[in-house]
């Protein structure tokens, strides 16, 4: 620990994230005193001017549209009244006195058996995509169905999470209370299954403060959530076991803060804690761990090294692995932005201000297909190190405005490749992680949150709880506290000093953005541990194999330095070099990499063994196909067809691509019901309906009609013969 | 500024990279794991570019429109075929040459089956299975995804249309555009559902081929590992329908 902390604070303060672009920091480094001006929302024409410099600097890297939005009166209020829905329950939490989170007699927390487990779907998720996904995580739900109980909930249908809604308003069209966790109401693990398009971050976090959250994602790769499942499920039914090895990855790069920062005042002091199994007023450790000294700054966190970490050797793999790190970010709609955005920043990149080369980061494509990561937990400290939300926070509290830092929100892609390899879950945080928020300006090293969350990992109890008992629990306290220093800083300018309001803020920040990815009630599977053994062994119903050809792609050295393409919806008119994606940065062959052809590769040959498996593939294509048929008669009762006319088509595609309403003018819908009843509906402000589109509108509703038709016969018909084909197959 | 149209479609990987019906340029898809929350991985896309004169525009989707209808002929053909072939007689002289490779693979599948694989080079099998699931895999994802039609018009995008599963049409027509440029998005939107229609047959033809096949040959469950033997012979007879052509 420094002699004089309040250096931390001196001169200008840097942020964990590098704009992999510039080569800058993502925020550009400010002063105490003027970051405590944003946060109290009171800028001056100086700050604007600088921020607005930021903002064509980067508009001229990728330009995204709508990049600044000014917010709206309307928005300013909802806001608030959000934040006041979300602050009594953080208020009540950070008011509770014992460190149980369930209500008193509900049982220990660290068990499902106890306090139950649930899966909330999202209402707009594609119907036929989600019930794909919950088939593949079936094997899971068994599980979790076992151990739970009555206590197990499936939150689809009417109970389903729809679009826009908060937690406060979720619960209440449920019937469940807030405040301690009764989990009769509502289970204390919640798995969220979606995009955060779908489920937005601000959900999780509200869910997050009272319960323990983890959400899956893998997009439409069915694949992926079915292998998830039968991890996690080898994991908990004793077909995984690991060492207890505990490794750090921190670099420290030359002339960079932050990372300095966190290496010293975070990396360090949480290996020495670690190494100490009962040290007063802390988690006593149960089990003996192997705790590696760090690997820090020059020579040792190199991309390489963690290349090794995460090489899937077991001599090497640690069961839990914790990086301290830059996250790389890019502009908004940069075409490296969804799948590179979060990557490790390593040792090699030489410090602020210079190119950040493709061989400086470490991102989920560079994990080779054919490594095995089972049973891994990893808590990535990295800026957009989990994900990414479609608007920056900062800028609205700061400027009043939303600022676009992504096409939408995404998860990050090195931990979903993390989990896609057999890892349990990754701890990380979305958005710009804060580096000031683990000292504070009188000097105390504030890192407890960290310290608690290993410890509680380290001691085989569930990731969702190590979370709880840290993150939520210090994000409950900072967030009523900072409440109240905000409002009382309007009457009294001098409440607290900028150093202090800039600690407060930041660690407020900080510890709400923790989420977990993956299922929160995983735990690391180690040797010699009470773990649950007992659960039925036929629930594996298949080890994932791992691909036999060691295929390491090798970063392209290209330099990330010149303005590129964007991807839409960006406008087109940017110039400059294009960066082309090879098939060696993505893994990508041409198809997308499936795990049925991991699962051959891996296995030993028996011809017997291939031919179940299959038939099990096509028994899975009969059985989608049979409930897409199942649905679809439900959802042709009406037929609709819908006609708009738009000024900018482009933005209809970017729309659906955020699967957002589309801005264009409605002129024309036509209902048709099973029964042959028909409803048209016209503006009623035009004066007359335009002849032209009418006739079109006519046309397609005479083909919609006919591709209905067409398309139920033919998948009648195709289901019947697939059905007979596994009958005689059998 | 196209002067001929150009038909591409994304959204699905075909084994070969090129649509199987002949009707569409396929545009390689990307690696998925990094782009997953992204709605273009829940589409079919079918995209028109059309040249500026809307007479010849017209000319050249009715001419991609008649193809469609001689690829579902020919598909019944294939079907019919497929149903007649007898198992055993792989070398018979009335029988073509797609023919007895197909025959030829399910004698290997059937001895390979019979035999548990011996003196079989496991790697045919190893490829047989990856072949097989890729195949499955692309007939889900024509599954699980409806439809979406772009048309450009001499480079101007002018109309979109998605249907989804529960065959839900929404039509956005870019402001100004003129009725020729609407009815040319209207051809372009059946042309790509005749092609989808296509798609859905061969998908029956092959996996009602293979299970016939299969059993025929006494190889129970073996009809999966038959399903790219009987893709690549359906091809074929699709593409003696493209040689026709050229020489035509």
């Amino acid at each position: 620990m420094s002699d004089n902390a309040q250096d931390v604070f001196a001169g200008q303060l840097v942020f964990n994230g590098i704009n992999a672009v510039t080569g800058e920091y993502g925020l550009p480094p400010l002063s105490a005193q003027a970051l405590a001006r944003l946060i109290r929302g009171k800028p001056t024409p100086q700050d604007y001017r600088r921020f607005m410099e930021q903002q064509k600097k980067l508009a001229a890297l990728a330009k995204v549209a709508d990049r600044l939005q000014r917010v709206s009166e309307a928005e300013v209020s909802f806001r608030q009244a959000a934040a006041q829905a979300g602050l009594a329950e953080l208020q009540f939490k950070a008011r509770l006195t014992h460190e149980l989170p369930v209500k008193p007699g509900a049982g220990d927390p660290s068990r499902v058996e106890d306090v139950g487990w649930a899966l909330i779907l999202p209402a707009d998720m594609n119907p036929t995509l989600r019930e794909a996904i919950k088939e593949a995580l079936q094997p899971l739900l068994d599980l979790r169905r076992q151990q739970a109980g009555d206590l197990f909930r499936i939150y689809e249908g009417g109970e389903a999470y729809r679009s826009g809604e908060r937690k406060d308003q979720y619960f209440e069209r449920l019937g469940v209370s807030a405040g301690l966790v009764d989990p009769r109401e509502m289970p204390f693990y919640v798995l969220l299954v979606g995009t955060p398009e779908e489920i937005p971050y601000e959900f999780q976090y509200q869910l997050d403060v009272m319960r323990a959250v983890g959400r899956l994602d893998f997009g439409s790769d069915v694949d992926a959530y079915a292998d998830y499942a039968r991890h996690v499920v080898a994991a908990e039914t004793g077909a995984v076991r690991l060492r207890r090895r505990v490794a750090f990855f921190a670099p420290s790069n030359p002339g960079d803060r932050a990372t300095q920062l966190s290496t010293e005042y975070l990396v360090r002091p949480l290996y020495q804690s670690l190494t100490d199994q009962a040290p007063p007023g802390e988690l006593r450790l149960k089990y003996d761990w192997d705790i590696i000294p760090p690997l820090v700054g020059e020579g040792q966190a190199t991309r390489g090294a963690l290349a090794r970490l995460l090489g899937g050797r077991p001599e090497e793999m640690p069961a839990l692995l914790f990086t301290a790190s830059h996250g790389v970010e890019f502009p908004a709609g940069h075409p490296d932005q969804l799948r590179h955005q979060g990557a490790l920043l390593c040792q090699e990149w030489p410090g602020p201000g210079a190119e950040v080369r493709r061989d400086y980061f470490f991102a989920g494509e560079d994990i080779p297909l054919d490594v095995g990561l089972r049973g891994l937990i990893a808590f990535l400290f990295a800026c957009y190190g989990a994900g990414t939300p479609k608007y920056d926070q900062f800028a609205i509290q700061a400027f009043k405005v939303r600022e676009k830092i992504a096409p939408r929100s995404f998860t990050a892609a090195l931990p979903q490749a993390l989990l896609r390899r057999g890892a349990l879950a990754v701890i990380g945080h979305v958005e710009r992680a804060w580096g000031y928020s683990f000292v504070s300006p009188s000097g105390h090293l504030e890192n407890q949150t960290f310290v608690t969350a290993m410890r509680t990992l380290m001691n085989g109890d569930p990731v969702g709880l190590a979370t709880d008992a840290s993150f939520n629990m210090r994000y409950a306290a900072l967030s009523s506290d900072l409440s109240v220093d905000l409002e009382e800083m309007e009457w009294n300018p001098h409440h607290l000093s900028d150093y202090e309001l800039v600690y407060r803020w930041t660690a407020n920040n900080d510890a709400r953005s923790y989420v977990v990815i993956g299922d929160p009630a995983a735990r690391i599977p180690m040797d010699g541990t009470g773990f649950q053994a007992g659960y039925e062994a036929s629930l594996v119903t298949a080890e994932v194999p791992v691909k036999e050809h060691p295929v390491v792609p090798e970063p392209s050295p290209t330099v990330l330095g010149a303005p590129v393409e964007p991807e839409a919806p960006v406008e087109p008119e940017v110039s400059g070099e294009s960066m082309a994606i090879t098939a060696a940065e993505t893994g990508a062959s041409g198809a997308p990499a499936g795990n049925l052809e991991q699962e051959v590769a891996g296995v030993d040959f028996g011809l017997g063994e291939q031919f179940e498996k299959l038939r099990e593939s096509l028994r899975t294509f009969t059985d989608q196909l049979a409930s897409s048929l199942g649905r679809a008669a439900q959802d042709i009762t009406t037929l609709d067809v819908r006609t708009y006319v738009t000024e900018d088509l482009n933005a209809v595609v970017e729309a659906l691509d955020a699967r957002h309403e589309i801005a264009a003018d409605l002129r024309a819908v036509t209902r048709v019901a099973f029964d042959g009843d028909v409803d048209v509906f016209v503006p009623k402000s035009e004066s007359r309906v335009d002849e032209t589109l009418w006739v079109i509108h006519k046309a397609m509703v005479e083909e919609a009609q006919t591709t209905r038709a067409h398309f139920l016969a033919t998948m009648a018909e195709l289901a019947a013969r697939l059905l007979d084909s596994l009958r005689i197959g059998s | 500024m196209v002067e001929t149209a150009l038909f591409t479609m994304s959204g699905v990987a075909w084994p070969e990279g090129a649509d199987p019906l002949g009707l569409w340029q396929v545009e390689p898809q990307l690696e998925r794991a990094f782009d997953t929350r992204s709605a273009v991985d829940d589409r079919l896309v079918w995209s028109v570019a059309l040249p500026g004169d809307h007479q010849l525009a017209q000319v050249q989707i009715a001419a991609r429109l008649q193809k469609v209808t001689q690829v579902q002929a020919r598909l019944e053909d294939a079907e019919r075929k497929l149903g007649t072939l007898s198992v055993g007689t792989p070398f018979a002289h009335d029988q073509d040459t797609a023919a007895a490779a197909l025959l030829t693979e399910v004698l290997v599948i059937q001895q390979g089956r019979t035999a548990m694989a011996s003196g079989i080079d496991p790697q045919r099998w190893v490829d047989l299975y990856h072949e097989a699931t890729a195949l499955l895999r692309q007939f889900r994802r024509l599954l699980l995804y409806y439809g979406w039609v772009e048309t450009e018009i001499a480079g101007e995008f002018v109309g979109l249309t998605t249907i989804d599963w529960s065959s839900d049409y929404q039509t956005a027509w870019q402001d100004g555009i003129t009725a020729d440029g609407m009815r040319l998005h209207l051809d372009a939107v059946r042309l790509a559902l005749a092609s989808r229609q296509a798609l859905d047959r061969l998908v029956t033809v092959i996996v009602t081929g293979a299970l016939e096949l299969a059993v025929k040959a006494g190889i129970p469950g073996g009809h999966v590992l038959l399903l790219p033997a009987v893709y690549r012979y359906v091809r074929t007879i699709l593409q003696q329908l493209q040689e026709l052509e050229r020489v035509s």
